[in-house]
């Protein structure tokens, strides 16, 4: 933790003066560089809400095409009464919802094994170690982890995303830290 | 363990770590956590993991043009509605950008009195990613030393674009006001070009520090959010001395934001190759040539008018990686355009002595030649002067000396010091080594009457500041203790010159800086050389009751003949023991280690315990040879552990390493003392110290009754403690 730099949203290309909402605006109305315009600003945070679910990188550039390939059409049911990063944030959380269970579907996709991870030698920088714990874990797992401890939902609203019971989230985020922990 | 308590369940330990517990809570851990290692390793643990898992990622290159792509061939996607708001969600969305620059946490700090506390003490910046200029607001969780002051001083260290290696630079940023209970806050401005800093909180009286092991560090962003060129450049430099991994990921960070500038690359090969073995180095350097010159030398292609930092680091650069054509190419281009920068006669003076390495003879007359032709610059008067001592030639020094201190920027302090006792080598220029040591002893005894009078008020002069983690008692020490040595080398110069008066004047003021058995020597030798044989039994009496240099006193007390015994000689040494059991006792503490035993491994990798309870003095002693300050003292620590030894003292050391390596450097040096690795972190909870090296002098009871950095200080402290019993 003490080596880690600080984090950097790095901007590309030119400065984007508008606000969230005019360029939010603009790209209902079709302009591509108002949504390329809101990708710059929040393609990051999108992306790595999907990676920390799924655990994979593929899938999680899926879900940030599909979310700001369907942006356009989706922002119709955007209320500007919140702040509009916090908004598409909870999209990209539920579209990667749909992606797992697609994928869980498919079920071609071995999941890891919670138990290979004690096997696999410490890595030294613990950084890197907590991300691949985490993508590790099994789905339910991580899904549970992922929502309490990176997007800051609780226990009530993860149980009424998932469709379980809140012990039951309890019972999974004690489970994934245990697993997370052994390998930090 | 051990522990007469119980642990917090993981639960309550994942709540505190993450801020989530309540107030009464939050307390009832702290408290446990100041006894337990292993709870604190699991909430560090569990800071460590969230905000690994909060870290952001940068999404895939091309994914944007892959969406407006689809987006053109007209295809839709539907999606979900978004997930609902989480009440609890803001709660730590600030804390967690916070955190990214100021690491918050539990921490150690060595109190400067001498507690050791376990404190959970913070420190919050908004924004945590400051544009250039921008007012930050700090807030500040004090630790128990500092929680009942009613203000509190915010200082910083701080680097600018231009700033030099190893030059630095403090400012007081500005008070934080109490705002409840032991919290504190306050809205300052970094000083004007500022792009990095580290911050330290202290009283007003700078009694106490809270420096958090100089880990507080603010870096200025750009525009675009992306912290600036200059504030990583400056962080990498900045750390170095104390984090070799952290200047290493600093400058790997830099190369990957700003591929195009040369100084990012120079730093990184640098940090790459200077720890390296040769066979690494040589790879290392070759993939530099291959792989990444080429970024610079497009970036310098590209630029209409390259700039002089940019091409003078780009030549550095190419030598660095062995690349003699881009480097002979670009010197050309340097030349060319800044014939008279500073760097370009920096580089100029270095072409002179591969000119005439064949003929070292007319080096001297070619560097004349050249200082008549373009001036004084830093680095032609300091080759020069330093080859001219080298080759003792006293008339050349005498001639750089004066051009060499102009030359030297304000940040070289130690410029007139080290001049001086070059020149005074050369029996005819000593008088001008004395004008210099002079003038210094004055900037010095300047400098302490101010740090005596006000320590926070106006700015300190450029002479010598105090450092970041040093309380204003350390710094008139350390200030003490070097115009000490300055004094004793002034005294001597002065006598060589035959200035008697003044030397002696000069030698009374050393005789009362400090205790330092060699400089007493040395002031005694002074004496005798004079005759005054009063004075040097004086100064010996003082030698000989030290325990570190006693064994000098046959040859000491035969030199000063009748003064060397009898009577008058036996109350001089009762004068000299109760002189130096005062100064020893001056920085004496009396605290118990957080742990009574610590669990150790040896350098073969077997379980060791160690009572810290022997009936005995002991020393426990923390090292590394990756900290420079820690690796300079191994020597004298050998020396030390082995006559402790020999006295049924037992030493304790520890160091930083794993057992194979730690073993093969012991063994390589012909180390003896023991070592052992700290494998269940209980040394550090019972000792743990922001700063390496560090030396605990424990007593019979176990209780730590000296700590400091100074290993020549151990023997007098042990001698002391039994002299006590």
């Amino acid at each position: 933790m003490r080596h880690e730099l600080p984090s950097h949203n790095w901007v590309r290309g030119a400065v984007h003066q508008a606000d969230d909402a005019a360029l939010a605006a603009a790209a209902r109305a079709g302009s591509a560089e108002a949504l390329a315009a809101l990708y710059e600003r929040h393609a990051a945070a999108v992306f790595t809400a999907a990676l920390r679910l799924l655990g994979s990188r593929a899938d999680a550039e899926d879900v940030l095409q599909d979310v700001f390939v369907g942006l356009p059409d989706a922002l119709a049911r955007y209320e500007e009464r919140g702040a509009f990063g916090a908004w598409i944030r909870r999209v990209a959380v539920r579209t990667s919802l749909m992606a797992l269970r697609r994928r869980s579907r498919r079920a071609h996709e071995p999941l890891a094994a919670a138990g290979g991870l004690a096997a696999a030698p410490p890595e030294p920088d613990r950084s890197v170690a907590a991300r691949r714990a985490i993508a590790a874990l099994p789905d339910p797992l991580r899904v549970v982890f992922v929502l309490r401890e990176v997007e800051g939902y609780s226990h009530a609203e993860i149980a009424e995303l998932l469709g379980i019971t809140r012990a039951a989230s309890a019972l999974r985020l004690h489970r994934a830290w245990k697993l997370v922990r052994r390998s930090v | 363990m051990n522990l007469p308590f119980r642990h917090p369940p993981f639960s309550r330990l994942r709540a505190f770590a993450l801020g989530e517990c309540g107030e009464a809570a939050r307390r009832r851990v702290a408290r446990h956590l100041e006894r337990c290692a292993r709870c604190r390793e699991e909430v560090s643990r569990v800071r460590a993991i969230a905000a690994a898992a909060r870290a952001r990622e940068v999404p895939p290159a091309g994914a944007l043009e892959r969406v407006l792509a689809r987006r053109a061939r007209g295809e839709r996607v539907v999606l979900p509605a978004a997930a609902p708001a989480g009440a609890g969600r803001a709660r730590w969305v600030p804390r967690a950008a916070a955190i990214a620059v100021v690491l918050a946490g539990a921490l150690y700090v060595l109190g400067r009195t001498g507690e050791l506390e376990a404190e959970r003490s913070e420190l919050h910046l908004v924004p945590a990613a400051p544009r250039m200029g921008e007012p930050i607001r700090v807030e500040y969780r004090a630790t128990s030393r500092l929680a009942d002051e009613p203000r509190l001083v915010l200082r910083a260290r701080f680097r600018t674009p231009e700033t030099a290696p190893q030059e630095e630079r403090y400012a007081v940023l500005g008070l934080l006001e109490r705002t409840g209970d032991g919290t504190f806050a306050g809205t300052v401005r970094l000083p004007d070009s500022t792009v990095y800093a580290v911050l330290a909180v202290e009283d007003t009286l700078a009694r106490f520090v809270d420096h958090h092991g100089e880990r507080w560090e603010v870096l200025v962003h750009g525009a675009d959010g992306r912290p600036l060129f200059d504030a990583l450049y400056q962080r990498s430099s900045d750390v170095e001395l104390r984090d070799t991994r952290l200047a290493t990921e600093t400058a790997e960070e830099l190369t990957r934001l700003y591929p195009g500038r040369p100084d990012g690359w120079q730093r990184l090969l640098y940090e790459a190759t200077s720890r390296a073995p040769r066979a690494a180095a040589d790879s290392i350097r070759a993939e530099h040539r291959a792989r990444y010159l080429p970024l610079v030398a497009r970036s310098i292609e590209q630029a209409d008018s390259p700039d002089v930092g940019l091409l003078a680091s780009a030549v550095f650069y190419a030598e660095a990686a062995n690349d003699t054509a881009a480097a002979a190419r670009w010197k050309a281009l340097l030349y060319e355009r800044y014939p008279r920068h500073q760097a370009t006669l920096q580089r100029r003076v270095f072409d002179l002595y591969e000119e005439y390495r064949s003929r070292p003879a007319e080096l001297p007359g070619a560097l004349e030649r050249m200082y008549q032709e373009v001036g004084a610059s830093g680095q032609l008067a300091f080759s020069a002067f330093n080859l001219a001592v080298q080759w003792g030639d006293g008339d050349a020094a005498a001639r750089w000396a004066p051009r060499l201190i102009e030359a030297a920027p304000w940040w070289m302090w130690w410029m007139k010091a080290r001049v001086a006792r070059s020149l005074a080598r050369f029996a005819a220029h000593r008088r001008l080594a004395a004008q210099y040591l002079r003038s210094e002893i004055e900037s010095y005894a300047a400098v302490l009457e101010q740090a005596a009078a006000a320590v926070h008020a106006g700015p300190t002069p450029n002479v010598f500041q105090r450092p970041l983690t040093q309380t204003a008692a350390e710094y008139s020490e350390a200030l003490q203790l070097r115009l000490g040595e300055l004094l004793t080398l002034h005294g001597t110069t002065l006598l060589e010159l035959g200035d008697t008066a003044a030397a002696l004047d000069t030698l009374s003021r050393a005789f009362d800086a400090g205790w330092d058995p060699e400089r007493l020597r040395t002031i005694g030798e002074l004496h005798l050389a004079r005759g005054d044989t009063a004075a040097a039994a004086r100064a010996f009496a003082r030698v000989v009751v030290d325990p570190t240099t006693s064994a000098a006193a046959d040859s000491l007390r035969a030199r000063l003949g009748a003064a060397g015994s009898g009577p008058a000689w036996e109350a001089l040494l009762s004068d000299a023991r109760a002189v130096m059991k005062q100064y020893v006792w001056d920085g004496a503490v009396d605290r118990a280690p957080l742990l009574p035993r610590l669990r150790l491994k040896d350098v073969d990798g077997r379980a060791r315990v160690v009572e810290l309870r022997q009936g005995t003095p002991m020393l426990v002693a923390f090292w590394s040879r990756y900290c420079p300050a820690s690796f300079a003292q191994l020597d004298e620590l050998a020396r030390v552990a082995s006559r402790l030894e020999a006295e049924g003292v037992p030493v304790v050391t520890l160091s930083t390493e794993g057992p194979a390596t730690l073993r093969q450097f012991m063994e390589g040096k012909g180390y003896r003392f023991p070592v052992f690795i700290d494998a269940e972190r209980d040394a550090a909870a019972a000792f743990d110290t922001p700063a390496l090296p560090t030396y605990f002098v424990l007593d019979d009871a176990g209780r730590i009754r000296f700590a400091h950095h100074d290993v020549s200080r151990v023997i007098r402290q042990v001698a002391a403690l039994r002299e006590a019993k």
